[in-house]
């Protein structure tokens, strides 16, 4: 193994771990963690065979085989942000429900308490 | 034209309002003046002043958001409001005194007699009574064109916030109420599920207090997002 590739599995390998103890202590969910896990793998995958570069790179026609971690990354950031985009998006509409319930309840024990 | 209300018809008025305590009490008593029998429901949209205090003296029900959500939450608010105290046609009204209330009688009686589920009032459908910039006509025309294509139909004054909805609209808007721009794409969700939209001319005031939230470069920003909204309102898959 070259040096490079002990760093980038210890790097990855680091990372998947961090996830797991995240889930372990509460801090993650499991559905938000699963994304994070398949990045990991992805990449623990790329450090141990050190030929899936050249492969790539010779399909997808680059010179430099380590140029193709770049549009890989870019792939897997732009799906985890629109992921979390996704459920932002979900999460305020439940707010809003969720303010709109309180605010109608909050009126209606009002009523109750002082009918005119 | 008759211009009384069908009796046993349960009306609310719905003013969403966003720190507006030197326009609410006057906006509230005029409905209450010029509409008999009328409930005036006043969205507090986490105003930080006195808005729902004020309001609520001048014999509105009040409802506070815990927090600013926008209009388009406040009226829906409104609308859930209306469907569980039963109410039949729900009016929307500006919180700034823009909207003459005078006309609320005919719209809901237009709403009733033409069997609509949206009469909205139109500022520009008669010559007069409101000024505008060369900048906003050229903005309106826009608009107009626009909605031709989206909605299928000529609406003159897409951003009104003056409008009577039938209790099938309330029923409907309660559930989906589009967030951002809300005006122009209720019309166009509304007709895509097959409500009756109906315009008629109405005049409008200068605001009393407050100033418009849209103005000089802004609006051509506002513009641009609006157009945005509601294209993409019209291609958008119906909510489960």
């Amino acid at each position: 193994m070259k040096q490079i590739q002990i760093i980038a599995f210890l790097a990855a390998l680091t990372m998947f771990v961090c996830i797991l103890e995240l889930i372990r202590r509460r801090k993650l969910k499991e559905r938000f963690a699963l994304l994070w896990l398949i990045a990991a793998i992805i990449l623990i995958i790329f450090s141990l065979w050190g030929r899936l570069l050249e492969i790539l790179a010779k399909i997808m026609g680059i010179y430099y085989p380590p140029l193709v971690l770049i549009p890989i990354i870019i792939v897997i950031a732009v799906v985890l942000f629109i992921y979390f985009s996704i459920i932002v998006s979900d999460q305020s509409e439940k707010i809003k429900t969720l303010a709109q319930k309180i605010a109608l309840l909050e009126e209606e024990i009002k009523r109750d308490k002082n009918p005119n | 034209m008759n211009q009384t209300i069908a009796q046993n018809l349960r009306v609310l008025a719905i003013v969403p309002a966003y720190n507006e305590e030197i326009t609410i009490q006057s906006v509230v008593q005029e409905i209450v003046d010029k509409v008999p029998g009328i409930v005036v429901c006043v969205v507090n949209d986490g105003s930080y002043d006195n808005t729902a205090d004020v309001a609520k003296k001048s014999g509105a029900v009040v409802i506070s958001h815990p927090f600013n959500m926008g209009i388009g939450a406040a009226v829906q608010t409104g609308f859930i409001y209306a469907i569980r105290n039963n109410f039949d046609v729900a009016v929307q009204v500006d919180a700034d005194g823009q909207h003459d209330p005078s006309f609320i009688m005919k719209m809901v009686s237009d709403l009733t007699q033409m069997n609509a589920d949206v009469v909205s009032g139109s500022r520009f459908i008669k010559k007069g009574g409101y000024k505008s910039s060369f900048l906003r006509r050229i903005g309106i025309v826009i608009f107009e064109i626009i909605n031709r294509l989206v909605v299928g139909q000529k609406i003159t004054d897409s951003t009104s916030g003056f409008r009577a909805f039938s209790k099938r609209a309330i029923v409907f808007l309660a559930d989906k109420y589009p967030e951002d721009y809300p005006e122009p794409e209720v019309l166009i969700i509304l007709k895509k599920n097959g409500y009756k939209v109906i315009e008629i001319p109405v005049e409008m005031r200068n605001r009393q207090g407050g100033q418009s939230s849209i103005k000089g470069y802004k609006s051509l920003h506002y513009m641009a997002k609006v157009i945005l909204a509601i294209l993409m309102q019209s291609v958008k898959r119906e909510a489960k």
